[in-house]
């Protein structure tokens, strides 16, 4: 069994009876890329805090390579290294100066990794921060991150501001990451980002964990596209078990056609057993994208 | 909202003037009661080329009104400078820099526009500054409305024409700090020029280059002259119009002076955020430290011309108001004459000593401030995420300001002593280096309450330490009207030094209150370590 990265035991914070964050219990083991997804004011940069040892949890504990986030900061920092989502940092120092300042607040990091960060990321370091715009100032805490080799990275939304180029080289940083076994806690909300990074992701909302899981179990739990095309006469599908989101419609190259297309959550069984007697000219089903889980799973949570 | 900001400030600002006027008005006519002795104060500052230098000219000294001018005017008018070219670069340049410009003019507002908006809103605030002061002026000084009035519109039109320039200086400047050291200087260049031409020296003409000048020709309170408010008009009307001609026309975040915004890497100082925190402390120290070494070596080096002839119950009557602990024996008859002047010229240094703390107390204040700022502004997020103990990070905070304000401490009474002794005074090294010292105790007080204060409720930190030295400063002045019992005066932190070198140092008052201080700051650091970091 894999040593746990970040463990969460019923991490509660309370703000003046606002519950930013609920009962959350939480795993992510050494080595791996966990997402953690959520909307605005989910409790996602809460949780963070928590486990930097910035707030106290009004209940349960937190803990980073089995060290207590809030008693044991210090020595989980030096695990850690943490890339917040708004940088906020020293108008007056370059990004070179900021850039030395953080790697020894960390107490290690890699120069010549340092190197290779600034010119991939696009970084003038000999310039102010307060003449950087938003973009680089989130690169030059994005650097201070990854060029500290820690094993534990917690990224807080660390894209923001970037554009696509940018992007990529962030992606190829965490892979890098990756291949030398760092752990990485990615919060986000752009899920593109996610799904293309993370091997597990958990959902929060309004403070809850509401999933917790692979990309394949979370998927699992959402319902499969289908879309159908019958030649002569259709079926009736309104009852099978586990379809939804019905919509048929005359195929527009083919007046004997009816495109049908419909989502199915569960076995596929009750559904081919149905088409097995029509004349099915095309059978096309595919996985949904996280976006698509993510607003599945939030609206069916919404209802409960 | 900036206009309803600028009418509250400006209120506390002008109940401030008001306090401090009425207060040297009301301490004048406590201790200058007989004409013998009003006349012998005007002869003596009359014919003093380097007070009348530092402080303006003194007609009319032997009047309660002539006093107060002479007393108050130079403070107030410094200090309304100040305040307009901060208001104006804060609400201009300031703006432009936080971003919020660009989300103002994304609505219906032009750039002209809004810059006029803003102008007009910190103008605003000049309105209750110069209500309040006619009525502090009236009450103090028994003088006429409209003489107060004159007067009170000194200071109003000094911060006019600073507002005017600070918007003008937000519109070169491409960032706040640039603008408000542009505008500074010239504050300094105005009151230089002013400075040499009544220094006696035969340059009397520079008087017409300096605003501070021209409000002395106007004379408000003795024989005013109010067409002498024309250039003050003229030049901030001609701020506003060069304003005008440059907001509309130059891009929205852009100054017309380049800043350096390039530089290679200086590795001093940033081995972490405490050394960090020293290195960004540099400039302010050394403007704290420039000022109380400028103002120390002034004192000292005027306080044996000055305290010629001034009698002894004058100023040991405000001593002994200043500090708790009462004057020295009086001499034998046979030594009183010399013995009186000695004590006249000790107590000088002691004042100078005391006014020092006043400085350094308010500087304390500011280096709490910044420490505080750290944290609202986000970047103590970053700097704990790393080795360094949040009881580490905030004891070295403390260390480093506890540091400063003994320096500035030290710098205050060298400089006294060397001043003294450029003008043939010898006073004893050591004890002027203790006096200085001890004489920080009150600044230490003000960083223990800030820490205890920043440990438990961090958003209150930097006003409540500004404020409760504003406190102990206004008692001090409400303590020259008398009237007040002792116990009101006890409060204040200025109130339990010995006025040293007037009187022997006591240290038993300073010990207690390092004591305070030391109490109140481990407090703070322990709740820091323990409570949640809290942004704005």
């Amino acid at each position: 069994m894999a040593s746990k990265a970040i463990e969460a035991r019923g991490l509660t914070k309370d703000y003046k009876g606002v519950v930013a964050l609920d009962d959350l219990d939480l795993a992510v083991d050494e080595g791996e890329i966990f997402g953690f997804l959520g909307p605005n004011g989910a409790g996602k940069t809460t949780t963070i805090r928590l486990l930097m040892g910035f707030i106290a949890p009004t209940k349960g504990t937190a803990t980073v390579f089995g060290l207590d986030a809030r008693r044991d900061y210090v020595k989980a920092h030096s695990k850690m290294a943490y890339v917040p989502a708004e940088a906020s940092l020293w108008p007056s120092l370059t990004g070179a100066e900021t850039l030395a300042l953080l790697g020894k607040v960390h107490g290690s990091f890699d120069p010549e990794y340092m190197k290779v960060l600034v010119d991939r990321f696009d970084l003038d370091p000999e310039r102010r921060i307060r003449a950087y715009s938003k973009g680089n100032r989130q690169k030059v805490v994005l650097i201070s991150g990854l060029m500290t080799r820690a094993p534990l990275l917690v990224l807080d939304e660390p894209t923001g501001g970037l554009d696509p180029l940018m992007e990529q080289a962030f992606r190829e940083s965490i892979a890098e990451a990756k291949e030398r076994g760092q752990t990485i806690f990615l919060s986000s909300h752009i899920l593109s980002e996610v799904e293309a990074l993370c091997s597990r992701v958990a959902l929060l909302r309004e403070g809850r964990l509401i999933e917790d899981g692979s990309l394949s179990e979370i998927r699992s739990l959402g319902s499969i596209f289908v879309d159908i095309a019958i030649e002569g006469a259709v079926p009736e599908l309104a009852g099978v078990p586990g379809l939804s989101a019905l919509q048929t419609e005359p195929s527009p190259s083919s007046p004997d056609v009816t495109n049908i297309h419909c989502k199915v959550k569960g076995p596929m069984e009750p559904l081919l057993s149905v088409l097995s007697g029509s004349n099915v000219v095309r059978l096309l089903s595919r996985e949904p994208s996280l976006e698509e889980m993510f607003i599945t799973i939030y609206e069916s949570d919404q209802k409960r | 909202m900036i206009l309803k900001r600028n009418l509250r400030n400006g209120a506390i600002w002008g109940v401030g003037f008001a306090i401090y006027v009425a207060s040297n008005g009301l301490t004048y006519k406590s201790l200058y009661k007989t004409k013998a002795s009003r006349t012998a104060l005007a002869v003596t500052f009359g014919n003093n080329r380097t007070m009348n230098a530092l402080f303006g000219p003194s007609p009319g000294m032997d009047t309660v009104a002539g006093f107060t001018y002479f007393k108050a005017s130079m403070t107030i008018l410094v200090i309304a400078g100040i305040w307009g070219l901060l208001s104006s670069t804060k609400y201009l340049r300031g703006e432009e820099d936080a971003g919020r410009w660009d989300l103002m003019l994304a609505g219906h507002s032009t750039p002209l526009r809004q810059t006029v908006k803003v102008i007009g809103s910190v103008l605003a605030g000049i309105i209750p500054i110069v209500l309040f002061m006619t009525i502090g002026t009236v009450v103090g000084t028994d003088a006429s409305l409209l003489l107060a009035f004159w007067f009170a519109l000194t200071a109003g039109l000094m911060m006019a024409m600073f507002v005017s320039i600070g918007a003008l200086v937000s519109q070169l400047g491409s960032t706040r700090r640039q603008a408000t050291l542009i505008a500074s200087a010239i504050l300094v260049v105005a009151y230089l020029l002013r400075t040499v031409a009544e220094s006696g020296i035969g340059l009397s003409w520079l008087d017409w280059l300096s605003p501070f000048g021209w409000m002395d020709y106007v004379n408000p309170m003795v024989s005013p002259n109010p067409v002498w408010f024309t250039p003050a008009i003229g030049l901030t009307l001609l701020g506003i119009a060069a304003v005008i001609a440059i907001a509309g026309n130059r891009d929205a975040g852009a100054g017309l002076l380049r800043s350096h915004d390039r530089h290679n890497q200086r590795r001093v100082f940033i081995s972490d955020p405490r050394t960090l925190a020293l290195r960004l402390s540099v400039i302010s120290f050394l403007s704290w430290a420039l000022g109380v070494v400028v103002y120390s070596l002034i004192v000292g080096s005027i306080a044996k011309s000055a305290s010629k002839s001034l009698p002894i119950d004058s100023i040991s009557k405000i001593l002994d108001k200043t500090s708790g602990s009462s004057s020295v024996t009086a001499p034998s008859p046979g030594n009183a004459a010399a013995s009186s002047s000695h004590e006249v010229l000790m107590s000088f240094y002691a004042l100078g000593l005391v006014a020092s703390s006043i400085f350094i107390a308010v500087a304390a204040a500011g280096f709490l401030t910044s420490i505080r700022q750290e944290e609202s502004e986000g970047r103590l997020h970053q700097a704990l995420s790393g080795r360094i103990s949040r009881t580490g990070w905030l004891a070295s905070r403390a260390l480093s300001a506890l540091a400063m304000i003994a320096m500035l401490g030290f710098l205050a009474a060298v400089s006294l002593w060397a001043g003294a002794n450029a003008t043939g005074v010898r006073l004893g090294f050591g004890p002027m280096v203790s006096a200085g010292l001890v004489d920080v105790a009150p600044a230490a007080i003000a960083i223990g309450f800030g820490l205890m204060l920043f440990g438990f409720v961090p958003r209150i930190a930097s006003t409540a330490t500004y404020s409760l030295v504003a406190v102990w400063i206004l008692i001090e002045a409400l303590e020259g009207i008398g009237g007040w019992g002792h116990w009101m005066a006890d409060l204040s932190a200025f109130h339990q030094l010995a006025a040293a070198p007037y009187q022997p140092i006591n240290v038993v008052p300073a010990i207690a209150m390092f004591g305070i201080a030391l109490v109140a700051g481990v407090a703070g650091v322990a709740s820091f370590s323990k409570r949640d970091l809290v942004g704005d």
